[in-house]
């Protein structure tokens, strides 16, 4: 039983105890002298009450200080805790709070379930040893509704506990807490707050003193760590990107998945599958020490086309929401490429845009090409519409229309690639000097025959993403004739070079796009490469690189925030079916957004977002998975995946938690996996206002007597 | 009661002449005196009773004061020393008023202090016994030596009754059961002896003085004059009251000491009351506040009863 004050800071009023007494010393000061005769009768007065006089003195002050500090203490709203006390004997009603976290970190397995099942099963001990006529307010750190849940009896609160379900959101305790206290801050005097979470560090991160202190400093919050546990072990796979972004369709992607040890052990042999379709795809194993982080890649071939899922799988652990991570990708359009033959004079057999659009133009069997070639002549520039395209290639241009070099490098720098292919013509003239990653090192000059040869560090570069472990290889039996060495500078990076180390292909980055610098020309006036086996994947793979652009990193939402279906102006009223991995299918309908901006462009890169001015917001993403998304126009497909935060198993202390909330009176208690410890007591609170106010009048009217009575 | 023979709106019309407040403004006490005995016999019928004898009874020492032509020159050239030849049955009635002079009869915040109450009244008694041809005598009743003027029933012997009183300033302690046994012991004939005092001494003593006088055969009359605040103590809040005859002082809570305060007042007056009315003394508790013909109709009331 422990007494506590709403308002604290009103017991400083208990310093007006001297006021009696300082009243007492004002009123000597304002003595009257009387002169009298009868004086001997007075003095024969005070022999006769002097004894009675001065108890009735001391019992005055004693009631005149005792209500003055009773003022103080009523103004302090004095409540009486019966913690401690048997719970449904206690004098009045309790309203149970209780908070649970079904955070994602609540899911790590323990002995007996979860932590969240056995965070369910105290709170259904507490549950059950209320009174029927105590009360409960139940509270889910991860709820869809907002707003304060019902008060609920007993069974009802039960029905309701058991309706609680695991989420793979992150928790959001604190504000749970601070909803919690508002909402039963009307029956402050008998509510009973009690905390069941893990104590996740990352769940606990806002907990902050100052705003914490403002609502509780008159309430003891009895936070119940659950199963707590040295030695935790949990891999999880922190994010997945894929290159490129978007993947081609019938092209290869690379799926890379940063997998980290969040457990306090060494983990070995951790298998990490690639899923695509629900299909395993690929496997890989690798150990981690503990707090360890290493990527794994897996190269896959991308489907036809549409939208596919994928998911990277852990080996299972404890905490096996974190092992999983999905990702959703729609297949890119074709690559579009734009071929600028700046010799077009020659016959065609001799020119580079046969080279390079049969190259291009090939089709798997039974497929189609990827990429879409349309070439121009070097002096059709000027009326080249460069936004419609993905790629330029470059090839032997000498001479650039007014303007032209400068919109070339804007495209580029905009995230547009660029194959810039040396020649005859284009050696003495660079368009891009000063922001390409190379310039001709030399004038170019005949040599003997030489072989191509790629770095041995450049071997897993994209651009030989289709030539196998060793492109080397099949550069061997190519010939150089003629080439125009080049410099690196800048950022870029040497991919091809003569056997003596001279650069011939040069790769780098330029604003958001890619360029590549190429020393030879792309037909057989300088090299045979065009008419070697290794021309096609070579050519495709630098198509593909510097023409997708940046590593992409998969989109998706964190669960628990909420998808945003924005759709045009025209489809107001229409029906968005959410359906999310559990199965379960929510109906939403478009309304106009609170925030319409017609003019607005659709932002770039936020999933869901369509641009337009109308709206569906769905805020159920509490499991992790995919989220289908059936919009009048389309399907459009969401993966949720565990916010990073919840990979956190490192816990408050709770040393830490006291020094975080100084001032506020709480308890930090654990119950172990087996259920044998106690949760918690229940606390009653029995405001003392109207006792002590009764107290009060009772010592106002003694005083008023014993005053009067002479 | 009717006993000065006035209607009740004869009374009113002249109660004026009593209120202290009135007399009060009032200097000179001759005056007042006059004021207030005039007033109170406005309405009586007069009836003078004379009654002179001439019998010779015995001689007494000359005192200044009295009338050079009473002295036995005879006496004189017999014993060489001046004596006044005293007559029976010279006048009605020998009258001595003995008025408190102690500090204590300096208080009053009225209009009138005890003091001046006390001495209006009896200047007032004396104008009135000598207007009926009694004989006056004024002692003053001090800590020690008292000032004594003899009884005469000359009408000249009001002028020295009333510069005693005015001469005198009242102070220090009080000696009242003192000047009252002198009296008695100094008292040859029997009389009627006027007391005016606050009676602040020891009762005890008071009372075997008074004792003393009455076995003497005196009657006795108490004037038993107390101030408006000495009897309801109408003090409020904190108070350092002070003695005024003493240096001692003590500091009570008014509300506090009031009610014990006023029941011992009251014991002390009903004692007092008991005492003379067993002596069969006559008291007249009276308040500055009071009006003066008060006393003097309860006097009169109570003479004719004496004579009845």
């Amino acid at each position: 039983m422990g007494l506590q004050f709403f308002h604290s800071y009103m017991l400083w009023g208990l310093s007006l105890f001297l006021l009696p007494i300082l009243i007492h010393f004002l009123r000597r000061r304002r003595i009257q002298i009387v002169r009298l005769p009868t004086f001997e009768f007075l003095l024969r007065t005070q022999r006769r009450i002097a004894r009675r006089s001065q108890l009735k003195n001391w019992i005055l002050l004693a009631l005149r200080i005792s209500a003055v500090s009773l003022v103080a203490i009523l103004a302090a709203r004095p409540l009486l805790s019966n913690q401690g006390w048997a719970v449904g004997s206690s004098w009045s009603p309790v309203l149970l709070t209780l908070i649970v976290d079904n955070s994602a970190s609540m899911a790590y397995r323990t002995g007996h379930g979860t932590r969240f099942d056995l965070a369910k099963r105290a709170a259904e001990r507490l549950i059950q040893r209320l009174s029927p006529q105590d009360r409960v307010s139940l509270w889910a750190t991860v709820a869809k509704e907002s707003g304060r849940p019902p008060v609920l009896g007993k069974r009802a609160a039960l029905s309701r506990l058991a309706s609680i379900r695991q989420s793979d959101a992150a928790g959001r305790p604190f504000r749970t807490i601070q909803e919690a206290m508002s909402g039963t801050a009307a029956e402050v005097d008998r509510r009973s707050i009690i905390v069941l979470s893990d104590m996740a560090r990352s769940d606990w991160e806002e907990l902050r003193v100052r705003g914490l202190r403002r609502l509780l400093p008159h309430t003891r919050i009895q936070f119940v760590r659950v199963a707590p546990e040295s030695g935790t072990q949990d891999i999880a796979v922190r994010d997945v990107r894929l290159r490129p972004w978007p993947p081609r369709a019938n092209t290869p992607f690379v799926v890379v998945a940063r997998i980290a040890n969040q457990g306090e052990r060494e983990r070995e042999q951790v298998r990490v599958s690639l899923y695509l379709e629900e299909k395993k795809m690929d496997e890989a194993e690798l150990n981690l020490k503990d707090g360890e982080e290493k990527e794994v890649s897996f190269r896959v071939l991308a489907p036809e086309g549409g939208i596919f899922r994928g998911r990277i799988e852990a080996s299972p652990d404890k905490l096996i929401p974190t092992n999983l991570y999905y990702f959703s990708a729609e297949i890119g359009r074709k690559n579009r490429v734009l071929v600028i033959d700046g010799d077009p004079r020659r016959g065609l057999i001799e020119s580079e845009s046969f080279y390079i659009s049969n190259a291009l133009r090939a089709a798997p069997p039974g497929g189609n090409s990827p990429v879409h070639v349309e070439v121009a002549a070097g002096y059709e520039m000027g009326s080249v519409d460069w936004d419609r395209y993905d790629l330029v290639i470059a090839c032997n241009v000498g001479e650039w229309p007014v303007d032209a070099a400068g919109l070339l490098r804007r495209f580029v720098e905009r995230g547009g690639g660029l194959l810039w292919a040396s020649g005859s013509l284009a050696a003495r003239t660079v368009p891009g000097a000063g922001w390409l990653p190379a310039v001709p090192d030399a004038p170019y000059r005949m040599t003997p025959p030489q072989e191509a040869v790629v770095p041995v560090d450049s071997w897993d570069h994209p651009v030989f993403s289709r030539m196998g472990r060793n492109p080397s290889r099949l550069f061997s039996r190519t010939r150089l004739r003629r080439v125009s060495p080049l410099k690196s500078v800048g950022n870029g990076r040497v991919l091809l070079t003569l056997p003596d180390g001279r650069a011939v292909l040069v790769v780098g980055r330029a604003g958001a796009g890619r360029v590549a610098v190429w020393g030879a020309t792309c037909d057989r006036e300088w090299t045979d490469i065009p008419v070697r086996p290794v021309f096609v994947p070579f050519l495709r793979g630098l198509v593909d690189f510097l023409g997708s652009g940046a590593e992409g990193t998969v989109a998706g939402i964190q669960t628990g925030e909420p998808i945003e279906v924005r759709s045009k102006t025209y489809q107001i009223g229409e029906v968005v079916q959410v359906r999310s991995p559990s199965g379960d299918e929510e109906t939403l309908r478009l309304e106009r957004s609170p925030d319409d901006d017609r003019l607005r462009p659709p932002a770039s890169g936020q999933k869901g977002a369509e641009g337009g001015a109308v709206l569906a917001r769905f805020d159920g993403t509490f499991r992790a998975g995919f989220y289908e998304i059936r919009k009048p126009d389309g399907l459009e497909l969401i993966a949720a995946n565990i916010p990073p935060s919840e990979m956190i198993l490192a816990s408050l202390g709770d040393n830490e938690l006291r020094d975080r909330l100084p001032g506020i009176d709480l308890t930090v208690r654990s119950i172990r996996a087996d259920d044998s410890e106690p949760v918690g007591a229940i606390e009653g609170w029995m405001d003392l206002g109207v006792i002590l106010f009764l107290f009060l009048a009772a010592i106002l009217v003694t005083e008023g007597r014993v005053a009067d009575r002479s | 009661m009717n006993i000065s023979g006035r209607s009740k709106n004869q009374s009113e019309e002249t109660g004026r002449f009593f209120d202290p407040s009135v007399v009060a403004r009032i200097s000179n006490l001759e005056l007042r005196a006059r004021h207030v005995v005039e007033g109170l016999m406005s309405g009586v019928h007069r009836s003078r009773a004379r009654g002179f004898s001439v019998e010779f009874e015995e001689h007494r020492p000359y005192t200044p004061g009295d009338e050079f032509r009473h002295i036995d020159w005879k006496a004189y050239g017999k014993f060489d020393r001046y004596l006044i030849k005293q007559y029976e049955d010279e006048t009605n009635l020998r009258a001595h008023l003995l008025v408190d002079a102690s500090g204590s009869m300096d208080f009053g915040d009225g209009p009138m202090t005890k003091w001046e109450y006390a001495a209006t009244l009896a200047a007032s008694l004396g104008h009135l016994l000598l207007r009926q041809s009694d004989a006056v005598g004024l002692v003053l009743s001090r800590e020690s030596d008292d000032p004594f003027i003899p009884a005469k029933a000359v009408r000249r012997h009001m002028t020295a009754l009333l510069s005693t009183l005015e001469a005198e300033r009242p102070g220090g302690g009080t000696g009242l059961a003192r000047s009252l046994i002198q009296l008695a012991e100094g008292l040859r004939r029997r009389g009627m002896v006027a007391i005016f005092s606050d009676l602040l001494e020891d009762p005890e003593s008071v009372r075997r003085a008074l004792r003393l006088i009455r076995l003497k055969g005196n009657d006795v009359v108490v004037f038993h004059i107390l101030d408006a605040e000495e009897l309801g103590f109408p003090y409020e809040g904190l108070a350092r009251v002070e003695d005024v005859e003493t240096d001692r002082n003590m500091t009570v809570e008014c509300e506090v000491v009031r009610d014990p305060y006023l029941q011992i007042l009251q014991e002390f007056l009903d004692t007092t009351r008991d005492h003379c009315r067993r002596e069969g003394i006559h008291y007249v508790l009276l308040s500055t506040a009071e009006p003066l013909d008060r006393a003097l109709v309860r006097f009169l009331a109570w003479r004719s009863k004496l004579r009845m």
